[in-house]
């Protein structure tokens, strides 16, 4: 038996050894796999184009440094693309740290989650993602160059990272929410990211292999595409968006612009508790309360140091005259939630809850009855 | 034996007929004849002078084995009848005397064995606590264990092993806390093999564990301090002659993680360096086999500006990284073997070429990459963080990098599973390997990866199975 | 005795629900949405009685149950009914052992693995099916507190994603999608009659069942809680997003820096997830051992183990959905049979003479 034993083991031992060193597993090497970091998908007529940003690692005599290439592939879904782009390049690509998806103006014409159903499908890809929409075509997109970091997935992960959703500037959404806002049929939003030619004396200009100047380009992502079963129906302003975000984020501080006596102020919102409660007579009413601290961060009109000192402190007036301002942004998302069907707010599953026999199907939000309450206070 | 010492001397020369056998021959006051025979080297000479010729010369009364016994009035006189016992006790250094007309050897403990000096052993160095070691011969070990028990509790069981080299083994334990059934099962494995000679411990150490492993079955130790501190939790030692290693049993896996200095320092900081000692050990061994598990299965347990920078890195390399880790690992292996043996005075040369070579000279030829340049130094010094396991850990860390790269992270973790299995079935004297962990003794929890304060350590481990279970009692002070 | 009270109790609490951990959850937010709490804790009920039947079965007898059948039945019959655990056992682990596939694929592998690493898990059952009763207690000793501090430390890491907007259940759901639920949930819950033929082979001291029953009802709480969790996370994806075990935690937001410690975690999980898969086929190949007491039975069985779920693994490892929908379609009457109606019935083997 013990003669056994150690035939077992010897046999286990060399089992093992054989595929060690034949390394024969179907495994794909570092050196031949392409790490996809961020995927840009336009619609080309019936099917897709897909462009993806891979980091490719180069050995330099200074330093290991690493660049970025884009490769394109045309196929008839998502998935058939990103295969041309292996049999292309002959790397295989990989999506494990892919954290960004671009839809193209072309890509949210239609419905949008026929381009991100295949995320969706791959265990491989991270369902954090970032999704966002731009303008224009995402390979364009994915090409640009931005002074802000060596990619455009870079850049783009800082100006939607969560510091930035803390300020409650930009809406950013993950594949997950994403997904789980369009199965729940609440509607869904993303970010619509908008390139910004960078003005002249702003920096030095890249200069690529040939020796022409490139342009850069600045991103900003405080405008938000609105959808509503899988079609894009609307945006929302800067100042929606930033209004949206104090009520969902759970902002840090935000900086919110109010005009009084033609001064112009700036002050930043922080604490903001965001309440909706439903009652049902005749029609069904929702109460949407909003309380926060706000803190006076800047204004246009000189003050003394006195009043300088006390920044904690807001005047009643300008206070008045804020709450008016969210009040008015409030309003105008809830006509563009009611316009477009795009229940961003999650009234529809509120009602549900609580009367579950009410239907809410299409054009519900337009039978409802909304009244805004917002108090702000000194901290 | 004759009573003619002429033909004695014959008897003995013809059994004994090396060189080194020497005789010396003397006479009493009143001419009887005396002969010394002694091997030359590990004989003290100037006391068998001073002892045994000069009162002998001397004496002048009548001849007889209790006169002569009288005459030399040393404490360690014995005498024997038998030849063998003779030619035993000359081979072991003791005179022995032979006097005309008695028909009895006198033998004469006059031994004296070249040995070193007690000093600090290489594999126990600390910093605070005793520095003494246990040296080659048993006699000296014995009595530095002897002084740390002042008890007649302290028992001392003498074999000889060994056809031809008849070395001498203590078994030492004390009587009352160790189990008796473990003393006699181990006197009776002991005897129950015979071998021709015992260089070293170790083979004593093999014959006490049955059964093979890559694991360590018996707990050894250079230092008295360790060695009576085992004995007066319940185990029983071994001290072998020729040998500075003595062993312990039963043994626990969680021995090797613990150092003397343990109890010398705080609780807190023993406790940190116990769980450092064991976290670093355990990445020693599974770290270059996560790195190449992770490169080939999932390159998600890499952070991504890490991976973009080994990814550059191991750009153009001829070599897959298993195959990279595992030719560095054995290149590493062969340094540290190599500066073991190589003689001092090119030890520093060659470590300069072994050092540039790896290190500089493959990842500049784009042979080697310099993470897993890291990762190799890393493991190797971690590794010694538990020195006595080393003979494990090594190959332990090579077979882990090959299941890793033939099967993966999942290979990692039924592997691991698989060891487990193996060893949670391991038990020696009564005492499982694993212990206290598998199977789980709560109260031998204070005592294990982390340290308690010594008024909380007043048991003795379940896990060795002592029969006196109270190691003190806290007496209140008026 | 070859288990002790805590070693029972750390099976009980640390290693029964770690199955209930990788498809469960998905199956269950696949019928019940987010009342999927309501057919877990209708079968963990279920199971707690009948662990309360086994346990005061051996609060009454120090017998194996082998021996109460014999005593009862006959030699033969009580071979028979061994024999046809054994096989039952077998069966019984099929599903949960190619869920695995789930998990490495999630958590373990990039791409889609070979088949040939299902054979590590291959050849450590038979090594461990080769091992004394006392192994399993053991390993739980050393396995239970590191995989229960890991999915400690994974249910933590994701407490800062979940969104209870979409959870708390009103009572709206029809019976019979409870039912279905729960028969399709059956296949994994299974392990009530594990303790059945750990009789005989462990002490009954004052307190066991209620200590056993406690682990038990402790490792239930830790699978609720689990569900609630892992719905608050996915909500309306849930169905999807199998191997729930190894997905709750990567939004934790230190992972973009650090890499994915949560994937670590999960290996440490793993340990113990792998031994609760092994104690079906332990207990089949102990049974068949009973049932045919040769020299070499133990080791024929365990190594026919080791290259059967090897070859099955390389054939229908694409097929697990398959698989499930026929176990859960067919195997409820037997499951039932084998896994609850017997052992709560095995109370009344003991012997009632004073």
């Amino acid at each position: 038996m013990a003669k056994l034993k150690q035939l077992y083991f010897w046999l286990l031992f060399a089992f093992c050894a054989v595929f060690f060193f034949t390394n024969d597993f179907g495994i794909v090497e570092i050196q031949k796999t392409a790490i996809v970091l961020g995927v840009g998908i336009d619609r080309n007529g019936e099917g897709f184009s897909i462009t993806a940003q891979l980091a490719v690692p180069q050995k330099s005599e200074q330093k290991n440094s690493t660049d970025s290439v884009e490769v394109s592939g045309v196929g008839q879904t998502v998935g058939e693309a990103l295969t041309a782009i292996n049999s292309t390049t002959g790397w295989h690509p990989t999506l494990s740290f892919c954290n960004l998806v671009v839809l193209g103006e072309s890509a949210v014409e239609g419905e949008i989650y026929a381009g991100l159903e295949y995320f969706f499908r791959n265990e491989n890809v991270p369902d954090y993602a970032l999704v966002a929409t731009c303008e224009g075509s995402a390979k364009e997109f994915l090409s640009s160059k931005t002074p802000t970091a060596d990619m455009s997935t870079f850049a783009v992960e800082k100006i939607l990272s969560s510091e930035a959703k803390r300020s409650g500037v930009v809406l950013p959404l993950s594949l997950r929410e994403f997904s789980i806002d369009y199965f729940t049929e609440r509607g869904g939003y993303l970010p619509i990211i908008v390139k910004k030619e960078q003005e002249k004396g702003q920096g030095s200009k890249q200069t690529n292999e040939q020796g022409a100047q490139e342009t850069e380009y600045l991103f900003d992502a405080t405008k938000t595409a609105l959808f509503s079963r899988g079609q894009k129906k609307g945006e929302l302003s800067p100042m929606q968006t930033l209004t949206l975000g104090i009520m969902k984020n759970n902002v840090r501080i935000a900086a919110f612009p109010v005009t009084q006596n033609g001064i112009g102020y700036t002050l930043g919102v922080r604490r903001a508790k965001t309440s909706f409660s439903v009652e049902q007579g005749k029609r069904i009413k929702v109460k949407i309360s909003l309380s926060a601290s706000a803190i006076m961060l800047d204004s246009d009109a000189s003050h003394t140091v006195d009043d300088i000192s006390k920044t904690e402190l807001v005047e009643a007036p300008v206070l008045t005259e804020a709450e008016r301002a969210i009040t008015e942004q409030i309003s105008a998302l809830i006509d563009e939630t009611r316009r477009t069907d795009c229940d961003f707010f999650g009234i529809k599953n509120l009602v549900h809850k609580k009367f579950p026999r009410t239907d809410t199907g299409e054009g519900f939000l337009n039978e409802i009855d909304f009244s805004v309450s917002v108090k702000l206070k000194n901290p | 034996m004759k009573r003619s010492i002429s033909e004695n001397a014959m008897l003995i020369k013809r059994r004994m007929p090396s060189e080194d056998i020497l005789s010396f021959s003397f006479t009493t006051r009143n001419g009887t004849a005396c002969k010394l025979f002694y091997a030359d080297g590990i004989v003290d000479k100037e006391m068998m002078g001073r002892l045994v010729i000069t009162p002998l010369t001397a004496y002048g009364g009548t001849i007889g084995k209790a006169e002569i016994m009288e005459a030399i009035a040393f404490p360690e006189v014995k005498t024997a009848n038998r030849m063998e016992q003779l030619e035993k006790e000359i081979a072991e250094g003791n005179p022995v005397l032979f006097v005309d007309g008695i028909a009895t050897g006198f033998i004469v403990g006059t031994k004296k064995v070249p040995v070193r000096a007690i000093t600090e052993p290489q594999t126990g160095l600390v910093t605070k606590g005793p520095r003494a070691g246990f040296i080659e011969d048993v006699k000296t070990n014995m009595a530095q264990v002897r002084l740390r028990f002042k008890t007649g509790k302290l028992r001392f069981l003498n074999l000889k092993l060994g056809k031809q080299s008849q070395t001498n083994v203590a078994i030492c334990y004390l009587d009352g806390i160790a189990k008796e059934t473990v003393v006699r099962e181990i006197e009776e494995r002991l005897q129950s093999f015979e071998i021709d000679a015992i260089p070293d411990s170790s083979y004593v150490g093999r014959f006490l564990c049955q059964g093979q492993s890559l694991f360590k079955r018996i707990g050894t130790t250079e230092k008295p301090d360790v060695f009576a501190a085992r004995i007066a939790e319940g185990r029983v030692g071994v001290l072998v002659d020729g040998s500075p290693v003595a062993l312990t049993l039963p043994y626990l896996l969680l021995e090797d993680f613990q150092s003397a200095e343990d109890y010398f320092v705080n609780p807190v900081r023993a406790s940190f360096t116990r769980l450092l000692r064991f976290a670093v050990a355990t990445l020693a061994v599974l770290l270059p086999a996560l790195y190449v598990s992770a490169q080939l299965f999932k390159l998600q347990l890499i952070p991504l500006p890490l991976l973009l920078t080994i990814a550059s890195s191991i750009q153009g390399l001829p070599l897959s990284p298993s195959l990279e880790l595992f030719l560095t690992l054995t290149v590493l292996e062969l340094l540290m073997e190599a500066s073991v043996r190589m003689p001092k005075y090119v030890g520093l040369a060659l470590s300069v070429v072994g050092a540039l070579t790896l290190g500089d000279t493959a990842v500049n030829a784009g042979i080697l990459s310099t993470p897993a340049v890291i990762l190799v130094a890393f493991s190797g010094i971690a590794l010694y963080t538990v020195p006595d396991l080393v003979e494990t850990t090594s190959p332990l860390r090579l077979i882990a990098l090959i299941v890793a790269g033939s099967i993966g992270t999942y290979g990692i973790v039924t592997g691991a599973l698989f060891l487990l299995v193996a060893l949670v079935g391991e038990e020696q004297y009564g005492s499982p390997l694993l212990a206290p962990f598998s199977p789980m003794k709560a109260n031998d929890l204070k005592d294990s990866l982390v340290r308690a304060s010594l008024p909380a350590l007043d048991r003795r481990p379940r896990s060795i199975g002592s029969k006196n279970r109270i190691r003190f009692k806290e007496t209140t002070c008026n | 005795m070859q288990l002790s009270t805590r070693q029972l109790c750390f099976i009980a609490g640390g290693l029964f629900p770690l199955t209930k951990l990788v498809l469960l959850p998905s199956v269950l937010a696949y019928h019940m949405e987010s009342d999927l709490l309501f057919p877990a804790l209708f079968l963990f009920l279920i199971e707690g009685l009948v662990l309360f039947s086994v346990m005061h079965l051996s609060s009454k007898t120090d017998q194996t149950f082998y021996a109460l059948v014999e005593d009862r039945f006959g030699k033969v019959f009580a071979r028979i009914l061994f024999g046809v655990y054994g096989v039952y056992f077998l069966c019984s682990a099929i599903l949960p052992v190619f869920e695995q596939n789930l998990l490495l694929r999630s958590a373990f592998y990039d791409t889609i693995p070979s088949p040939v690493i299902f054979s590590s898990f291959a050849v450590l059952a038979g090594y461990f099916c080769m091992k004394p009763l006392r192994c399993l207690g053991r390993l739980s000793d050393v396995v239970v507190p590191i995989s229960s501090v890991s999915l400690a430390l994974l249910l933590v890491l994701s407490l800062g994603t979940i969104e209870t907007d979409g959870f708390f259940p009103f009572i709206d759901f029809k019976a019979n999608r409870l039912f279905t639920a729960s028969v399709r949930a059956l296949p994994r819950c299974l392990d009530c009659a594990y303790p059945l033929f750990f009789l005989g082979h462990f002490k009954h001291e004052k307190g066991t069942t209620w200590k056993v029953l406690l682990s038990f009802a402790v490792g239930c709480i830790v699978v609720l809680f689990f569900l609630f969790d892992f719905y608050c996370i996915f909500s309306v994806l849930s169905p999807r997003e199998s191997s729930a075990v190894s997905k709750i935690a990567r939004y934790f937001p230190a992972t973009a820096t650090i890499g994915r410690i949560d994937l670590i975690l999960t290996y440490l999980f793993s340990l113990g997830y792998v031994l609760a898969l092994m104690i079906p086929l332990y207990l089949a190949v102990s049974c068949i051992d009973v049932c045919l007491p040769f020299r070499y039975t133990r080791l024929i069985t365990s190594a026919a183990i080791t290259l059967g779920l090897f070859f099955l693994y390389t054939l229908l490892q694409s097929s697990l959905m398959g698989i499930d929908n026929l176990i859960g379609t067919y195997g409820f009457p037997v499951f039932l049979l084998f896994s609850f109606v017997i052992p709560s019935l095995s109370f009344f083997l003991r012997k009632t003479h004073g």
